[in-house]
């Protein structure tokens, strides 16, 4: 066969339009609306496009592998049967990486200009999914009759990539397997080395059962080993990921902390934050200032990292984004619980109170917003917000201290919500 | 006739379209996003995808015709391979309006799916190649995904992805069927 033909008689190249196309408008739609300035996720968004090279890339390993059959080419070839193969895939190969290419190049406008470069180890893991699900493909291509194989394909690229991620039937881990879903980690996290290592060992089983079916001259044996290879790997990644939640993000440690010797405070930054040095850390010091005036007890340092230093405040800040705004988002986001009861019984959940106290955060902290936030809440926390405004600083804190360990509990609003109590008519 | 029923695969075949559908009506609630072309993805029932997958080995039966031996028969074959694909679509139909009245209405969605679907095989064998024509009905799905402006039209999607009870789409999947049946029955040349 000629190149020519080669190329114009192979699935992927038809299928390519509609691949980029869909890479582009997934990448429009959420891609290029998350954090910016880091380049880990920009490497981990831009790697969920394998879902659809990985779909191309399967569909047209089946093909080339039933091609292959059904000339019997294999069978007659005097040349490396791994040669033949390679020389078939090529076009898809091509049409996969060309898919890849495009979504790592529209998202790395993300990036770019920010400290150190792409995550090559995220890159390094999406083209093993991707070469494991060619490898599939091949598996499928060569042991299915060719009606069959390009369905049952089609189908279970579906659900190793679609359903897995969204039915009920499938734990929250499982979309980990497939290398299409790594997290959207903000400055402070980094994807979680086990849903990287499932994906591998995952993808590595895919191939090594295409392998099988190219290189064993037995249908028979080559089914029996395929089918082996890929249940010992998707188990053991299995294995690896059942820990995990659906969020695939592990803290980033490394961070370097400055003391800001007249104000008593440690800040420290992650190398994307600091172009935003000059405007950040006194943002963070007069927030810091503002809460701990409210008599709220902060550790002195305030940390951009999640767990480090040990004690110290961490503070979701976004690089490239309005200090201001970053920083008073980033204060009442950890002085809020971070974590609130899955579900409570009716009349059984403190809602007055927690819009109430998200509200002072926002008023306190001058969020964006906070204003239209106030007009949005209900009559009994608005009234119990002015109330508390009109309060001394310190009693305004001594309220929020009485009330934050309620709203993460299932119980009903306290009375301690009306701030009257606190008023210094009443003390007296 | 009971070699036809074996070289037609009807007796697997119509176990994996019952499975598909008991898979189907299991997960009615399920959806999974798909990206569209327009921007926003769609949120398609899994259901949808039960019914297409669950016509895998019927179009594959299908596909094993037009062996030396079939082509030269005297017996009604052709007749026979049109009963299986209309007794296959009534059944769907049947199931769908049972599941409907029993509160599935995806049940609906689901046997417009099998009916469209098998006419769109048809339809694609008399002019692709067979192997390219069992890509048929979930092309077809996917095409009706990625076409659907969910921003447009959050509701409901076209053809395939709209409302249980659209009467057009029925109309559409039930002329498509007829068609594959006329492809069919006319010995359309077909492609190996």
């Amino acid at each position: 066969m000629t190149t020519k033909k080669r190329w114009l008689t192979s699935l992927s190249l038809w299928l390519a339009v509609p691949m980029v196309v869909l890479i582009v408008s997934v990448n429009l739609e959420d891609g290029l609306s998350s954090t910016r300035g880091y380049w880990m996720t920009a490497t981990t968004k831009a790697s969920e496009a394998v879902v659809f090279t990985g779909m191309v890339a399967a569909l047209g390993a089946t093909w080339e592998a039933s091609r292959l059959r059904r000339a019997d080419l294999l069978a007659i070839t005097a040349r490396s049967r791994l040669l033949v193969v390679a020389e078939a895939l090529a076009p898809t190969v091509v049409v996969a990486l060309l898919g890849t290419l495009v979504s790592y190049a529209m998202l790395a406008t993300l990036a770019l200009g920010a400290p150190g470069g792409p995550a090559w180890h995220v890159i390094g893991v999406n083209l093993a999914a991707l070469a494991g699900i060619t490898g599939w493909g091949l598996f499928l291509g060569f042991l299915l009759p060719p009606a069959l194989s390009l369905t049952i394909c089609l189908a279970g690229t579906y659900i190793w990539y679609f359903v897995t991620a969204a039915h009920y039937q499938f734990p929250l881990w499982a979309r980990f397997l497939s290398g299409g879903f790594l997290g959207d980690p903000g400055v402070w996290g980094v994807p979680d080395p086990r849903a990287l290592l499932a994906a591998l060992v995952s993808a590595s089983g895919l191939l090594v059962a295409g392998l099988c079916a190219l290189l064993l001259r037995d249908r028979g044996h080559a089914l029996v080993a395929g089918v082996l290879m890929v249940l010992l790997a998707v188990g053991s990644g299995c294995l690896i990921v059942r820990p995990l939640d659906y969020h695939p993000v592990v803290a980033r440690t490394g961070i370097a902390c400055d003391r800001i010797i007249e104000d008593e405070i440690t800040v420290c930054l992650w190398p994307e934050l600091e172009p935003d040095r000059e405007a950040l850390v006194p943002e963070i010091v007069r927030q810091h200032q503002a809460f701990t005036a409210r008599g709220i007890d902060l550790p002195s340092t305030v940390s951009a990292a999640q767990e480090e230093p040990e004690g110290s405040l961490w503070l979701p800040m976004f690089p490239r984004a309005d200090a201001r705004s970053t920083v008073a988002a980033g204060f009442v986001h950890v002085l809020m619980p971070q974590e609130l009861p899955e579900s409570c019984p009716n009349e059984k959940f403190p809602q007055h109170t927690m819009d109430a106290v998200l509200a002072w955060l926002r008023t306190t902290a001058e969020t964006e917003g906070h204003e239209e936030y106030r007009a949005s809440i209900s009559a009994r926390s608005a009234r119990a917000l002015d109330a508390v405004l009109e309060l001394p600083p310190e009693a305004q804190g001594e309220w929020y201290a009485i009330n934050r360990p309620v709203l993460g509990t299932c119980s009903p609003d306290p009375d301690t919500l009306d701030p009257r109590h606190l008023a210094p008519e009443a003390d007296s | 006739m009971r070699w036809w029923l074996r070289a037609r695969l009807v007796l697997p075949g119509l176990v994996l379209l019952a499975a598909a559908w008991a898979a189907g009506l299991a997960s009615a609630d399920q959806l999974f996003a798909f990206p569209t072309v327009f921007g926003p993805r769609a949120h398609v029932p899994v259901a949808l995808l039960a019914a297409t997958a669950g016509l895998l080995l019927t179009t594959y039966g299908l596909d094993r015709s037009r062996t030396p031996v079939e082509l030269t028969a005297n017996r009604p074959v052709l007749l026979w391979d049109a009963a299986l694909v209309a007794g296959t679509a009534l059944a769907a139909v049947t199931a769908g309006l049972t599941a409907c009245f029993s509160g599935i209405p995806e049940g609906l969605m689901m046997a417009r799916t099998t009916v469209a679907g098998l006419g769109v095989y048809l339809v694609a064998r008399a002019v692709v190649r067979t192997d390219l024509a069992g890509l048929a009905p979930m092309g077809m799905l996917t095409a009706n995904i990625v076409l659907w402006d969910v921003q447009a039209f959050p509701v409901a999607g076209p053809w395939l992805l709209a409302a249980p009870g659209s009467a057009v789409s029925w109309w559409v999947s039930v002329l498509v069927l007829v068609l594959g049946l006329g492809c069919l029955l006319s010995r359309f040349p077909t492609r190996n």
